[in-house]
């Protein structure tokens, strides 16, 4: 039953007595299946959103009054995401506003154009979250590999299968959301492959402030191959996002090859919208680029 | 010769483009250190070699030659 202004004189019929009690023990479903913009009349009722692909429930300011709840569900197999339209949505730190399959939250209004959402099972399980596979793309024709449309994502994990340029001496590069500016930092260890052992082959890298974040890289020889991964955490939230990598490039007939195991962090707090893959020079002419991502 | 492939992990839709000026600038020096760092590493082995190799002539063995 919709919320209405009861005045002196008005009557309560039965029917709605029993439709406030029904609500009361079993509160009314409304199911979508398609993305959906809350309107008032969904004041204390249960939004339950079914879609195979992605949606999305729009909160705006105007349609509730401080205390009012909206109960949301999601038994779709599409993610769907609390999204703030004009009222602001706010949700504890270690809380996502993204409901998989099966996954609930309470939307708590503390006035008209401000919602606290939440999500009843964020942590409760003390597993690890699934991931899924974002994208799959060939490292071919291009010196940058771009992967955009990437969202709500808080756990990334980029890997390079064997990741080739047309030159030699080549390093492989991560940049963020195109971010060229001297935010990436990495520190941990470098082993270069030279034409005789040296001590000095082992070394350590220390870069702050760099322009990227360096990987690996490229003997001498253009046929030398790459992999590698990279784990990027905190993707989906304000502040710094934290990498950890690893990876080498092959001798493939030359030397001068480069394996970086480093942890580091990208100083920028805007949520991650893109992941490029970068070649330092030439095009990529082989190797396969994945994206996997947890929301 | 600079391309980026841009592919839009909701849509699948593929666009190009090619770098800028500033980002070729850009390209080219990170590229020239990377090839400054290795030719100082390969010189550095290079001088290494020749020394190992007139420790031999020498008549050091691979053993002293270690120890040092």
């Amino acid at each position: 039953m919709a919320k209405q202004t009861f005045t002196t004189g008005s009557v309560l019929t039965a029917a709605q007595m029993n439709s406030l009690q029904a609500n009361d023990y079993n509160w009314t479903v409304d199911s979508k299946a398609a993305s959906y913009v809350l309107q008032a009349s969904d004041a204390g009722k249960r939004i339950e959103m079914n879609a195979a692909g992605a949606t999305t429930i729009t909160v705006n300011t105007g349609l509730f009054t401080a205390g009012d709840m909206v109960y949301l569900s999601n038994i779709g197999a599409g993610t769907c995401t609390v999204t703030a339209g004009t009222a602001t949505v706010n949700k504890s730190t270690n809380a996502s506003l993204a409901l998989g399959q099966y996954q609930s939250g309470m939307l708590y209004f503390v006035s008209t154009s401000s919602a606290i959402f939440f999500p009843y099972d964020v942590g409760s399980s003390g597993t690890t979250k699934n991931f899924t596979l974002i994208n799959s793309a060939a490292l071919t024709g291009a010196t940058t590999i771009t992967i955009s449309g990437i969202s709500n994502q808080d756990n990334l994990l980029v890997t390079f299968e064997n990741a080739s340029s047309v030159n030699g001496t080549v390093a492989l590069y991560l940049r963020i959301n195109a971010d060229s500016g001297a935010n990436y930092n990495y520190h941990g260890m470098s082993l270069t492959g030279g034409s005789t052992y040296a001590a000095g082959n082992q070394a350590n890298i220390s870069t702050s402030n760099d322009t990227s974040y360096t990987v690996g890289q490229l003997s001498s020889n253009a046929a030398s191959l790459f992999s590698g991964y990279a784990m990027i955490l905190g993707g989906a939230t304000s502040g710094v996002k934290t990498i950890l990598s690893a990876g080498s490039g092959s001798a493939g007939g030359g030397n001068g090859q480069i394996g970086y195991t480093t942890g580091g962090w990208w100083n920028n707090s805007a949520t991650i919208t893109s992941i490029s893959a970068i070649s330092s020079s030439g095009n990529f002419d082989n190797g396969t680029l994945r994206i996997y991502g947890s929301a | 010769m600079y391309k980026e492939k841009i592919i839009n992990a909701q849509t699948g839709e593929e666009t190009w483009r090619d770098y800028t000026k500033e980002e070729i600038v850009e390209a080219q020096a990170i590229q020239k250190k990377i090839d400054e760092q290795l030719k100082a590493i390969l010189e550095k082995q290079k001088l290494r070699e020749s020394a190992l190799n007139k420790l031999i002539a020498l008549g050091l063995t691979e053993e002293e030659i270690a120890s040092l």
